[in-house]
Order: C-alpha cells, then structure tokens, then sequence
C-alpha cells in the first residue's frame, strides 16, 4: 500500500537527546561464544563438490535500511583500489580489503519512492502501481534451493515496531518477519517441546511417505513410456528423489537437539529511537544463528522510520549534521558486526570470507525520494574486493545483476533472476 | 565448433574418410566425392559450391553464414533448423539472390528433393528422443483445480515456480522441467486445494451482506477526502455534515470516524485517481471464507465546480479489483487482479452487479480509472478551489459466501454423500482428530467469522469400503482417463496405512488425496507412446481450449469411444468454443502468441507520454482479445489479422484512436472510416506498445515480430559483432536515419531489407500506440497541440521530426504509408494463415512442427481456403488433421457445424456498460441459507431505583457544545443503572444517580463507580462522551479563554479541537462550536496558558482566524 508517509507512524520524537545516551549492551553479547557447534551431519552435507566440502557452505545475509543513506557521505570519488575512504566508510576502513562498494547501481524500474522498499530482494518493477505483484526475494530465491541444507532455510529478520520484511514468496506474498531477538534466540537455542517436535516429524513423515508413493507411481508409468518419455519421467523422479532427502533432513534436524550457546537470551528493546542499538542485538544473534550454521541465509529490515522527518533534511546543515551522526553510528554498528564475523574463523577462513553481507538502502536520495543511485556495499563472502565498483549515475547499472553474482556464489546455477541478466560486472570471485 | 562432418553409418551418412581426415568438406577446392550423385553431401556440396561459395564463404561471408562450414549432422536440432532455413530459401527462391547466377528448375528441385528426404530421416531417428510427456503449465494446474473442485478463483498458479518457454509457448514439452522445488510447491498446493474443498461445519458459513462506504474507518480514502481529494455527497450535493475541505481541512480522522462522519451513507465523490501513495479499497469486507460473493456497485459522475455539483464531461468509468491483504492486516497491494472497469454515467447512478470468486483475506479495491492524476490534498483550498470531473461512488454491496449445495461440490468429490458429524473422541478412542485452522479476521474487516462449530468431519461405517468407492469416482477425474483396480489398490492401501496408524477417516482419506494431487499421473499429460487414445484426444481438446481437463460430457465421448466421428469432435469443438472457459484459450493463446502476457513489462515515458495510463493499457488488452475472439466466432478470414474495416474498442481506446462517438468501458465492435489505418491485430496499440520499448519505437523489432508472430518468417538474430541502435530521444536524428546507415552494410542489408518494411510501415504509431505524423520530443521541436489528451495532463513535449512511413517489400512492391503497406500484407492472407495454423499446431499439441510436419499443416491450410479461409474453419480443420488426432487422415467437419456460429449477427450486441477483465461467474441464484445462529439469551429489563445518598458529582467529557446535553441524556436513556439530576453548562459538571444495587455499581468505591460509569457511557456514545472526576480547582480560580476558528463548520472537527483542548493538562472545561465557529477553553492559569494551547492547536493542523 502506498502511504502518505507523514501520517503513516506515530513516532516522530526527535532523538537527539535519547539516541548519544549510552544503553547497556546486554549481558549475552559480551563474548559470547558457542559452546557446542554442531559437527554437520553426512545427510545434511550439501551435495555441491570438493570444495564446499573443505571450507565450509557459503552464506548471504541481506540488509536493507529504508530511509536512504546520505549519498555525499558514502559514495567515493575516485573509482577502482585507490579510492579515498568517505566520513562512512571510514567508519568500516578495517573491511576495505574484503568490502566492494557500488555507485551507479539500482533496481531497473523500482521505482515509487518509499514503496520501493519492499522490492530491494526481489527487484521486481513498479511497486507503485496499483495491480503490483511483488516477485520472490534473493534470500527466498537461494532458500528454496540451498535451505534445507540447516536447521532453518532461512531467518527473515526485522529491526522495526511496524511489520516490514524483505522476504517474499515466489507468489510475492510476504513472509513475516521475526521482530524480537528474544524470540529469535529462544527459536534458535531453545529446545522446542516434545509433543511440537513429534508434530512436526509426523508431517515430514507424512510428507516422505507420499513422495515415496509417488516416485513408485513414475516407475509404474514408465512402463507405458517411450524411451524419450521415460527420461523425461526421470527428471521427475529425480526431483522427488531430491525433495525427499531435504525432507529426510530436515527430519534429521527435529531429532538434533538445537546448538548451546553460552549467551543469555537478550532483553526485547520497542524504543524506537533506540534503533543503531536493536540493530546490533540482531546482528550479535544473527552472528550466532551462521556460527552455529542454523542457518545461511539471512535477510534484515532495519526500519529507520523514526529518523525519516530529518531525511527531508532540505540541506539544512544543523539537520544533516544530526542525520548524518545518527548514520554514522549504524555503520558502526555494521563495522562491529563485520568485525565478528572475521573473529571466528571456519575451516581456515573467517566467517565473514564465508559469508556475503549485503547492506543498501532502496532510496538514492531520500530528501528527494529518489529510487536512482542506490548507496550499497557488500563485503565478505569470497568476493576480490577492495575496489569502488563506479557506473553511470546517470543510467545505472542494475544492482540485480549482483543478486545473480550472489546466487552463484552461494553455488546456484542460474543466470538470471528478477531483471537480472547476467553478473556483476567487474566483480569477480575470490 | 562442432567438427562439421560426422559420420555415423548407422544414420545413414555415408562419410568418405577422406573427407574426415580433411576436417571440412572443402576447403576452398572442390574435391569429388565418392558417393552416389543422389546423396545428401553430394548434391548438397555441388549445389553450394557452385552457386553459394562467393558470398557465402571466406573470412567474411555474407550474413556472417559460411556454408562451407554449416554442420550436416542433421540429428542436431539446431543443424536441421539451419538447414531448413537454407532449403525454405533456395525453396522460395530468395537464394540465390536475383543478381548471382541462378541453377535450373531442376537442380533447385533435386537439391530440395535430397534434402526433404534426408530431413525426414533425421526427424524420424530423432522421434524417439523427442518427448511427448509434458507436465502440465501453471495455468493448466490452476484451471484444472478449479474447474475439478468447483473452486473458480482459488489461486494456485502464482505459487508454483515458473514455466519456461520453447517454440513460443510454455505449452512445449521442453519447456516444462520439473526440479525439486515443483515438487515441494504441489505438495504445498494440495494441502492449500484439500484446506479449502473440505467441509469443517455442519453448515455453511453464515451469508453476509454488508453495504459498505469507499470511506473506510481507517482507510485512506476518508483521510485523502478530509484533505480535498473527494467530497462526501447527500442528494447529489456536498454532505451538510461534512463540508468541503477548504482552507481548512478537516481535522482528526479519528474524531471524524468516532463522529460518524463517513457512516451516514453519504456517497463519494473522488477526484483523486490511484498513484504512489493512494490505492482506495473497500476494507470494510476482508474475505473470511473463500467462496463466491455478489458484488454491487453504484456509480456516477459529475464535474464539481468549487463546491458544486454539475453535469460532467459524460460516462466516466470506474475500476473494481480484487486486493490480497498482507500477512498482518494491513492493506497491501498484491497479488491482485483486476475485475473490469463499470460505466459512471453523467450524474445519473448505473448499478453494476457480478459475481466473483474471493479467497480468504481478499478484498475489493476501486479506482477512478477514467480520471486523470491530479491531487487537491495541499492545494490551497482544496476542494473548494477546485473544478473538474468527479466520480461518485455511492456504495458498495457485498454478499456471501454463496454456496449452491452444502457440503460444497469440492467437498462431495473428495467425500461423495457421507454424512458430517461432529467428531467425538470418546466413542472413537485412540482416533486422532482431523487437524482444524481457526479462521480469524485479520484486517479491518466489520465482517466476523462464525462461531466455531467444533470438529465436524466426514463420518464412515464402513471406511475401506467407502475409500475404495470414493477413490473409484475420484482418481479417473483427476487423471483424466481409466485407472487400473492396481493403482487404485495402492491408493487404497494409504488410506488403509493412515487409520492403522490412528488417523480419523477424513486424514486418511486426505493422505490419499494428497499423492494422487502429486502424483505424475495429474502432473502430466500422459499420452500413451503407441497411437493417441480417446481419452488423451479429448485431453488434447480440452487442454487447447479451456486450459482445463475434459468435462463430464467430453469424458464420455473418450469413454464411448465416438470421439472420432466427425460430428461429435467438431460438435464438442463448437461445444467447447461456446463455453466461457474457452475465454481462456483466447487469453492464454494470445498471451503468447501475441505476446500480450508483456503488456506491461515497458512503463511509457511520463514526460513522453503523459495520457498513459493503467486504464488505457487494460483497454488495449481488452481490444486484442475482443478482437480475436470476433475473429473466431465470426471465422473471419486471416487477412483480418492485418486488416479490418471494424474494431473492437472502448471510450477509452475509441479516444485514444481519434474516433469519435464511442462511450462507456465495453467493448463494441465500430466501423472505421475509409482512411483510417486501425482494424486488424498488426495496428493495434497492444501490439504496438509490446513491440517499443517505452520511451522510443525501432522499426527493427516491430518487423521481426511482425515476421516471427504474423508471418511466420523468424528473421535470424544479428551478428554477434553488431552493436544495436542506441534511441536518441533529443529530436535531432529519427530512427529511421540511423537504421538508413546501418543497412548500408552489405551483411546488414540482407536480413534488414525483409525485417525493416513492416516496421516502417508501424512507424506512424507510438509506443503506447498512437497514430503520429511527427515523432515526440523532449528536446528540440515545436509546441505540441493537446489533440485527445486529457485536459487535466500538464504536457510538456514537443513535436520532433516527421514520421516517415513507407518502405519497399523485399519484393519490390512499394507502400507509402502504413495503409497501403495494409493492403500489400492483407495480399498474403494464405501465409498469415499458414502461420496461425502452426502457431495452433504448436500451442495444441505441446511439440514443434517438424518438416515432415509440412505437407499435414498445407492440408489443415488448403483444406481451411477452399472452406472459405475463416480461422473458425481452420481450428477445426487443424483439431481433425492427423497433426491433433495422430490418425492418418483427416476426421472432416460436417459443413453444418459451422453454420450456426457463422451466422450469428454482432450488430445485436447490447453494450454492457462494463469491460471485464477476469473471468466473471455465473450468478448463485438461490444459495443454500445457513441454519440461523441461535439467539442470544434476551435480557430482562430491569427497573432500578435511585435514592439521594448515591450521587456522584462528576464532569462530562464531549460536550463540546451546549445541544451535546441532548446527546448525554439520550446516551443515558440507554443507560438503566444510571439517572441524570442535573447539570452546569459553564463547566460540564453534573450530578448522577446510581443504582447502588446494580450488577455494575455493586460493591463499588466511589473511584470504580466513575471509572464504570465512564466505560459504559463511552461505549453507549460510540467513544464521543465520558466521565471523569470534577474539577479540584475552585471556579473563581479558572480563566476564561476563547477563539475563533478557521473553517470551523464540521460537528467532527468541533470534536476534533475539543478534543485537543480537552486533553491538555490545565484545561478543564473546552468548547468548540461548528455554529459559531468558535472555541473556548476554561483553564487553570497556574498549569497552562493560552500561547501553550495556541501551539499544540497549530501543531495538530488548527488556524485562526
């Protein structure tokens, strides 16, 4: 739904005074650590070749902030290696090395200003318009294929007191997405009760035994088939077979007990104002969530409404100056989180090397609601970076075409996805 | 590369070994081969090396084709394709080209001859690898759950991954992979068909009918309207209770809706069409049960003049669509669809009534579709300064669900006649019940779920027996043909595993269900590999026609076996044509075919073209469609695909195509002047707006689609090493000026000189379809006339170069505009039909038309022109060719079966007043009533009595102005345990007796007996009136203040600042009076002061005077 946005939420409070005083960090996040990490089982093994077998599966975590980001403060001038850091990247200068940053990138045809933000996985054009139908998101995309590889496909996360979420279906209907790090972590490390389990192993039972039933049902008709339709029929044979090894584990994961870890569930935090401090327990319990490999794929909505009256900023520089410390600070927030993941270390690299951390926004400009020249960088995940990849800001490069690169990372074979063609050009694997 | 030479004697390629050893079969010297004269490479090799070697070899061969290097292993496809190319061209004479040296007649026909024969062989060896099973498309899947389940609009497809697509349809075997995601989708989707077919009650859900308001209590409409983007209507005049938004604009949407503002049955009037960040819908219904509902809808229009209502421009059309709401609640946009678009004639109301299939949380969005974007909302004084067309929409009617029979027919496939009983746990001991879903209201819906009946299920005696009966009945539908007591026994056997293991007969019966709705068996279109039975005939039939399964009457043709006698495969044609369903066919054929199904994957340039709008695009879509179908139903002939002295348009496109007199959304067939370049598919604004890319238009894919779609000649794709035309939209150059330059390339020119002519032709329209004699510009050129457009579109183009349209046929046959390039084309009606027949041949069969092929689709074409050439004609000769039925001759159609349908007259057509865009259903004229709800215990009046010793002295909150007394007392009246003594109007302090004996007050410390006090009279007053303890401050302490109040002429917006005043600490008593326009507030000079309350009133968007 389009919004009128000065009328869409309620908080519009200043923050200056709330957002510098210091809030406690909470007790979990101080070293914590995992006490029991999971040795992967030979079933959920993903079947994809020596090398993911030697160091470890890949994975994505996928970050959209809604309110723009200052573009002056964060694009580089010059492009390349040589590029002189900006007031935020500066703020990640230990990443340079293992971070790429893009300018001249967008959404072909997302357009719709704020509307915008729900298309920035999924890429899908227009969401302004009346008839819309959103597509289904990156983190969806690669879950669909990848997921059942852990415990949970994937974690559709949310910093937000409103109900926004990143990830859509292949219908385009949008999956809630988990607001609370307290719910999270009980999600994660706490074992569920016996009777949950025993329904949920009964229904990926059931749903094995029918796929067993049906793959009996192919070879009967095989029978009847000529040799080019009995191939053909291999094919689906071949699917169900798949399908039923995914469900075989992810039955396999209802028995598991759910990874220990030596971190206290955290307190929920709903002050809105508060925002750079709840983005970063999510980020603590998504580092614990890839540690212990429950899952890979990661996406988060960091709803930044509350600051959305001073990104129409005018270039006022009382108001820019504010605006531009409060983002500041969510940057480091994102250093920190960087900064963790390259503090474990999996199969000789760190987890951040195993890991792509995506992180935009959906609005080039959100003092002119801009959908153009999307502020958007992705570090880690086994990327050659260290440069400032440069397009034309007047006719963008599409930022979907890094979603294929991402997918193909993560080891998918695809070519294409949402108005996505092709990879990123000029950014090569690691 | 491939090696080009293979030799495999086991196809019949006898390969010299020389030859082998030389790695090409001559590398500049003809070298004689050993081999008969008559065989392929032979004559192949002496025919290109003499006439094709000059240009089409070396280091830059013409076309970027060396021939010398064309693979002959014809069992690659892609090799066959190209040799085909060369035999089509050396067939049609194009090669070798006029000016080169030409072979005789009779070593044309030898080579063609040998290639024909050899392209036969290859075909048939490759038969065996070419697979006929092919699963079944989305589409397919959906249409063929709905129509089995009597569920018409349960949305499926969208949830499964998409198809792909080969030969240009997603109906090709090839084109339908199957991964484990399919998989894991259709198991999603039979739990999702099998929640929604299976009855969990005794009895339908209650029928709802509810009349709603396009202003919804928290809606955005009421908020756009308070700020002038509409206006409340009562006879057709501004609403006295709620003005214009002016200067002022209404305050507090809350105060407003507590008010009752929009709950008085006032019409809307809206002059705001959807954008950004307005999508209206009617949130008072949020679909809680899937099922069919009626829907009504009155709407007019007007032009409103600054607070007048008058006579409008004329019929202005409205949009109704269907709105999925998101996961938690709130309005969302997506998936949806469109309905159609209904007639808002010039202030005169139209009632528009369909039928519609709504799944749950689904509600009805609206649009003023006709209205051009324009937004009073911070306009300076807004509505009142505003003249322009309106639209009103006085209400909005919805009742359901309908249920023909109960249990739904959805039910009785699955679970035929057994009897619904509530489950008891205790009379089936270790049974495990079926699993239930609470239904909630998720969104803002006033319409609530039944009372939950407990757990309802199918009951059994006698349960393997009755799964056997049921699966007996339900099994051959789904798999459309026979199926073995075998397999049947095995899904007996599931049933009989799941109630070993403690299921109840319902999830028993369920398990089955679930894996035949997996199984390959519905999955796929099995045809058996020897010759196509009746029963995949009959699938071939329905699948072509309804994108749906076989119905009861055509199944039992296939079962009778007479489904080859000419007159019941024609008649069921005719019969299948004449259905609704078939609607499907003509959507999804052209979807494809025409590629419609991209209609929207280009968004026009706004400052290019400013008229476009979701309006127009759906009405070109409409036309496309419309037109086909008169096409069919006509059996007009294929020249009408290019040429046509009627259309089919609306108001909308009749506008947009500079014709006059049309009125109203419907599609109407119009005859077109003499001179008008409309009429048939090649000019119409669908076509043209698919083939541009938004901002410009290129001669080059518009010919190629008109080559590959219409004439069936696919052009090659260009050399690798050609760099496209890059658009210039600056108005200096034209397209046709750089493509001028780009032809004089030899290499380009051959390919170019057959693709650019239709494309020159299509130049004189635009990309959203539009006739031009100049090319729009952004930059350079002239001032542009507003022609049709929109008086309220701000245009900001200008007028570039002129549009030259003529061009030259490959044939040498000249046009000088798009008119008489019409004509030439409409010329070659054979190949226009020759194309539809293999297009058709294709989308019905689900397999490439192969070589051999040919001769079958000459038949169907032959057969269809000496008929007449009517594509009717030709559909059915095409279903009744070997082609369709894998027979060996063709099944004849009856010439009486055309007769009938030949003969309709369309001039009779009466005009709808609407253009639907989905399927609409039939109308559920009696549906089956739930039982009614049994009524709530009835509570007997109870007289109190009142005594002096149980006063409270309390102030009153909401009597913002002195006739609100009134409004108390009669709040009060409904409020037994409660008697009003007395009140102050200065203060609103006033004394209530209580009934100290009452339920209510029982028991209750003074503090409790206010707080009750006040939560029964808010309820009672809709949230308007409360109380609250008197005031501590002595009168004489308290100051007086007063204002007045900009625009203060609603009783809501009186609420609206009463409230404000009321709620700030050191205020005791406020008014506010839309009479007077004034307000006052009584203070508490120690706690605030006026310039305080001042700023918190201008902080909430007050103004005074």
């Amino acid at each position: 739904m389009g919004v009128d946005f000065a009328n869409r939420r309620a908080s519009r409070e200043r923050l200056d005074a709330v957002s510098r005083r210091a809030v406690s960090r909470r007790a979990f996040l101080r070293g914590a650590g995992v006490a029991l990490a999971l040795p992967l089982l030979d079933a959920m093994r993903p079947l994809r070749g020596a090398e993911a077998e030697a160091a470890g599966p890949r994975r994505m975590v996928a970050i959209e902030t809604n309110m723009g980001i200052l573009p002056q403060y964060f694009f580089p001038e010059q492009a390349g290696a040589k590029y002189s850091a900006t007031p935020y990247l500066e703020r990640l200068a230990a990443h340079r090395s293992r971070t790429t940053v893009f300018s001249g990138v967008s959404l072909p045809g997302v357009t719709g200003a704020h509307a915008a933000e729900k298309c920035f996985l999924t890429g899908t054009p227009h969401p302004e318009r009346g008839g819309f139908r959103n597509g289904v998101s990156l983190d969806q995309f690669a879950a669909e294929q990848i997921g059942n590889e852990t415990r949970f496909p994937s974690l559709t996360l949310a910093m937000s007191n409103e109900n926004p979420t990143l990830s859509y279906t292949r219908s385009g209907a949008p999956i809630p997405a988990e607001k609370s790090p307290r719910r999270l972590f009980e999600t994660l490390f706490v074992q569920g009760k016996p009777e949950e389990i025993e329904a949920r192993v009964e229904s990926l039972r059931q749903g094995r035994s029918t796929l067993d039933f049906v793959g009996d049902q192919s070879r009967r008709l095989n029978r009847s088939l000529s040799p080019a339709d009995r191939r053909r029929m291999e094919q689906y044979l071949t699917a169900v077979r798949e399908l039923e090894r995914r469900l075989h584990t992810a039955e396999e994961w209802e028995f598991r007990p759910k990874p220990k870890v030596d971190a206290q569930p955290p307190e929920d935090n709903q002050d809105p104002r508060q925002f750079v401090e709840r983005s970063r327990m999510m980020f603590d319990i998504i580092k614990l969530a890839l540690e212990t490999d429950s899952t890979r794929i990661v996406s988060l909505f960091i709803d930044t409404t509350v600051i959305h009256n001073i990104t129409h900023h005018g270039n006022r520089p009382e108001v820019l100056a504010e605006l531009r410390g409060h983002e500041e600070r969510q940057f480091d927030a994102l250093n920190g989180f960087l900064t963790t993941l390259t503090e474990t270390s999996e199969a000789g690299q760190s987890l951040l090397d195993r890991t792509m951390v995506l992180y935009g926004t959906c609005m080039g400009s959100a003092n002119s609601h801009s959908n153009v020249n999307l502020p958007v960088l992705l570090a880690g995940g086994g990327f050659r970076h260290g440069q400032h990849l440069a397009f034309d800001t007047e006719n963008n490069y599409p930022l979907s075409n890094l979603y294929v690169s991402m997918l193909q990372r993560l080891g998918l074979e695809v070519d294409q996805f949402s108005t996505g063609n092709g990879t990123m050009r000029g950014l090569e694997m690691a | 590369m491939r090696t080009p030479i293979l030799s495999d004697a086991r196809r019949g390629f006898p390969f010299s070994p020389f030859l082998m050893l030389v790695g090409a079969w001559f590398s500049g010297i003809w070298i004689a081969s050993p081999a008969r004269a008559d065989d392929f490479p032979t004559r192949a090799d002496a025919f290109i090396g003499r006439y094709c070697v000059e240009c089409h070899a070396g280091d830059a061969p013409a076309g970027a084709l060396d021939l010398t290097r064309l693979p002959r292993d014809l069992h690659d496809a892609e090799h066959l394709r190209r040799w085909v190319k060369l035999y089509d061209h050396v067939a049609s004479g194009q090669m070798p080209p006029a000016d080169s040296e030409q072979p005789t007649a009779d070593e044309r026909a030898a080579l063609l001859s040998v290639l024909s024969r050899e392209f036969i062989a290859a075909e048939r060896a490759a038969a065996d690898e070419t697979p006929r099973l092919r699963r079944l498309t989305r589409a397919e899947y959906e249409h063929t759950i709905r129509d089995l389940f009597d569920m018409p609009g349960i949305a499926l497809a969208g949830n499964l991954p998409a198809d792909g697509s080969a030969h240009g349809f997603d109906k090709h075997a090839e084109a339908l992979d199957v991964s484990h995601v399919n998989i894991a989708k259709y198991l999603e989707s039979a739990d999702h068909v099998l929640d929604y077919a299976i009855a969990t009650r005794p009895n339908p859900p209650t029928i709802q009918q509810r009349r709603i308001s396009l202003v919804n209590r928290g809606g955005f409409v009421a908020h756009v309207v308070m700020n002038g983007d509409g206006v409340l209507l009562k006879d057709k005049r501004p609403d006295p209770e709620f003005p214009p938004a002016a200067e002022q604009n209404h305050l507090d949407q809350g105060a407003h809706e507590r008010w009752g503002s929009f709950r008085n049955g006032a019409t809307v009037g809206l002059f705001r069409h959807e954008d950004e960040s307005f999508n209206p819908y009617f949130i008072e219904h949020v679909t809680i049960y899937p099922g069919r509902y009626r829907v009504r809808t009155s709407l007019w229009s007007f032009q409103w003049d600054k607070g007048q209502v008058l006579p409008g421009r004329g019929t202005e059309a409205g949009r109704l669509s269907v709105v999925q709401l998101t996961g938690d609640g709130r309005g969302g946009q997506h998936p949806s669809y469109v309905l159609g678009y209904f007639d808002a004639p010039d202030t005169k109301a139209l009632e528009h009534e369909l039928h519609v299939w709504l799944n749950h949380n689904e509600i009805i969005g609206f649009n003023t579709a006709s209205l051009a974007p324009t937004a009073n909302y911070a306009r300076p004084g807004r509505a009142m300064a505003f003249t322009g067309p309106g639209i009103a929409i006085d209400w909005l009617d919805i009742e359901g669900p309908l249920h023909e029979v109960w249990p739904p027919r959805g039910h009785r496939l699955l679970f035929g006649d057994l009897p619904l009983t509530e489950f008891d746990a205790n009379e089936q001991p270790g049974v495990r019940a079926p699993r239930r879903v609470r239904v909630r209201q998720l969104g803002a819906g006033m319409n609530r779920p039944d009372p939950e009946p407990g757990v309802w299920t199918v009951r059994s005696e006698s349960e393997l027996e009755d799964a056997d009966r049921l699966l007996t009945g339900f099994l051959p539908k789904l798999f459309r043909r026979p199926v073995d007591e075998s397999v049947r026994q095995q899904y007996r056997e599931i049933v009989a595993e799941r109630l070993a293991a403690g299921d109840c007969f319902e999830s028993a019966m369920r398990a089955a269900y679930r894996a035949a709705m997996c199984a390959p068996d519905f999955l796929y279109h099995i045809e058996p590999s020897a010759r196509l039975d009746d029963y995949a005939l009959a699938c071939r039939l329905s699948y072509f026609l309804w994108n749906s399964l076989p119905d009861q009457q055509l199944t039992a043709h296939a079962a009778a076996g007479d489904l080859r006698r000419p007159e019941t495969l024609h008649g069921e044609v005719e019969r299948l044509l004449a259905d609704p369903r078939s609607q499907r066919f003509v959507d999804d054929f052209l979807g494809q075919w025409l590629k419609l199904r991209q209609i929207a994957a280009t968004d026009p340039d706004r400052k290019l073209y400013p008229e476009f709008s979701p309006y127009l695009q759906d009405s070109m879509l409409a036309e496309s469609r419309a037109y086909f179908r008169k096409m069919l139903d006509g059996d007009l002939d294929a020249s009408y695909l290019v040429k046509s002295p009627f259309v089919m348009v609306n108001q909308k496109l009749a506008t947009h195509y500079g014709i006059d007199g049309v009125s109203g959304a419907a599609m109407r067939p119009v005859t077109l002047p003499a001179d008008c370049p409309r009429g048939g598919i090649l000019t119409q604004a669908a076509i043209l707006k698919i083939t541009a890319n938004g901002t410009t238009t290129s001669p080059v894919p518009r010919g190629a689609f008109v080559m590959e779609r219409l004439l069936g000649e696919p052009p090659d794709l260009p050399p690798s090493n050609v760099a496209a035309i890059e658009p210039d939209v600056r108005g200096a150059t034209t397209i046709r000026e750089q493509l001028a330059k780009h032809r004089e390339d030899a290499i380009c020119a051959t390919c170019h000189r057959r693709i650019d002519p239709p494309g020159f032709a299509l130049e004189a329209f635009d990309v959203i379809g539009g006739f031009r004699n100049r090319y729009r510009s952004i930059g350079e050129g002239d001032a542009a006339p507003r022609g049709s457009i929109d008086p309220f579109i701000p245009i900001g183009f200008k007028l570039g170069p002129a549009v030259d349209a003529s061009g030259e046929l490959p044939d040498g046959r000249e046009f000088t505009d798009v008119r008489e390039y019409q004509t030439l084309v409409a010329e070659d009606a054979t190949k226009l039909l020759r194309n539809l027949a293999r297009q058709w041949a294709v989308y019905s069969t689900g397999r490439a038309v192969r070589f051999a092929d040919r001769p079958r689709i000459e038949q169907v074409v032959q057969r269809t022109l000496s008929q007449g050439g009517g594509v009717r004609t030709l559909l059915h000769e095409l279903v009744g060719s070997p082609l369709f039925t894998g027979d060996d001759n063709p099944i004849e159609m009856p010439a009486e079966v055309l007769a009938s349908s030949r003969n309709v007259e369309d001039d009779a057509e009466a005009t709808s007043h609407r253009m639907i865009m989905t399927a609409v259903l039939p109308a559920v004229d009696s549906p089956v009533q739930a039982e009614v709800a049994s009524v709530a215990p009835s509570e007997t009046a109870v007289e109190y009595s009142f005594d002096e010793a149980h006063r409270v002295r309390v102030r009153v909150i909401g009597l913002f102005e002195p006739h609100r007394v009134d409004d108390l007392k009669s709040a009060l009246a409904e409020f037994p345990e409660v008697l009003f003594v007395e009140i102050d109007d200065a203060t609103a302090e006033a004394t209530l007796a209580y009934a100290a004996t009452s339920e209510l007050f029982r028991n209750g410390n003074p503090e409790q007996i206010v707080e009750r006090m006040n939560n029964r009279l808010r309820q009672l007053s809709g949230h308007t009136l409360g109380i609250q303890p008197p005031v501590a401050t002595p009168r004489d302490q308290l100051e007086r203040i007063e204002w007045t109040i900009r625009g203060l002429d609603c009783q809501a917006c009186s609420l609206a600042v009463y409230d404000i005043l009321q709620r700030m600490p050191g205020v005791e008593h406020a008014t506010a009076s839309f009479h007077t326009g004034r307000a006052t507030a009584l203070i508490d000079p120690t706690k605030t002061d006026r310039a305080t309350i001042e700023a918190a009133l201008k902080a909430r968007g007050v103004t005074f005077e």
